[in-house]
């Protein structure tokens, strides 16, 4: 089955675009969806364990179901709010 | 009430938004971008975010100012799109009975906001570098274009 994943602020410059469709195992879980994005995107390996992931814009654990056709995205440490 | 925007910010009309016959205090912080940051010098800040988790995360925040204290009306506002330095990046609006809930509520929202909505600032210094801030843990930086 396939899943969309979207990126953001430097993990989208890592990955060098703000958005890939994965091709992965059907039951997979975000875990596995990490390990695909690894593979994909090696420039990202040393970033992500600092993303949190939204599955259908919910907050994701390693152990989250990915359901078929899932818009997932890539979340760095936020950095919003005023310059101090 | 709570929005993301890409025009400026309003903050007069927001402060009119919040007013009212039962409030008697309005609390308005402004986040605004920030010119010298130690030795380096800001030509722009560059914000970008995740619309629908961002907007659910502020909703969330405005629940929680009105279960932790007594306030009457609430705006939080964040830009989005690049701004120039003295701009303003976002905006909390209290009103309140009082001024103590209307104070602490305003703090809870911008801490809040730093902490879990899902928006990042990339920095783009006068010397031609440019940089996108995620806090704690360093933050890599891009060749100068």
């Amino acid at each position: 089955m396939t899943v969309r994943v979207l990126f953001f602020a430097r993990a989208k410059e890592l990955a060098g675009t703000d958005c890939a469709v994965l091709e992965i195992p059907p039951g997979a879980r975000l875990s596995q969806v990490r390990q695909e994005v690894v593979r994909r995107f090696p420039a990202l390996a040393e970033f992500l364990p600092r993303c949190q992931w939204a599955v259908h814009d919910v907050l994701a654990s390693d152990d989250t179901v990915i359901p078929a056709e899932a818009t997932l995205a890539v979340l760095p440490p936020v950095s919003g709010g005023s310059s101090s | 009430m709570i929005r993301l925007q890409r025009e400026p910010i309003d903050y007069a009309a927001l402060v009119e938004s919040v007013r009212c016959r039962t409030a008697g205090a309005v609390v308005l912080f402004l986040g605004t971008v920030r010119e010298i940051t130690g030795e380096q010098v800001t030509l722009a800040l560059e914000y970008e975010a995740y619309a629908p988790v961002a907007e659910k995360h502020l909703a969330q925040i405005e629940e929680e100012m009105r279960r932790k204290w007594r306030i009457t009306h609430a705006a939080l506002v964040h830009r989005l799109g690049r701004l120039e330095p003295g701009e303003i990046s976002v905006a909390v609006v209290v009103s309140a009975p009082h001024r103590h809930d209307a104070f602490l509520a305003a703090r809870h929202a911008i801490e809040r906001i730093k902490q879990i909505v899902p928006i990042w600032k990339k920095e783009h210094w006068a010397d031609g570098s440019s940089q996108w801030i995620h806090p704690s843990g360093t933050t890599a930086e891009t060749a100068p274009v």
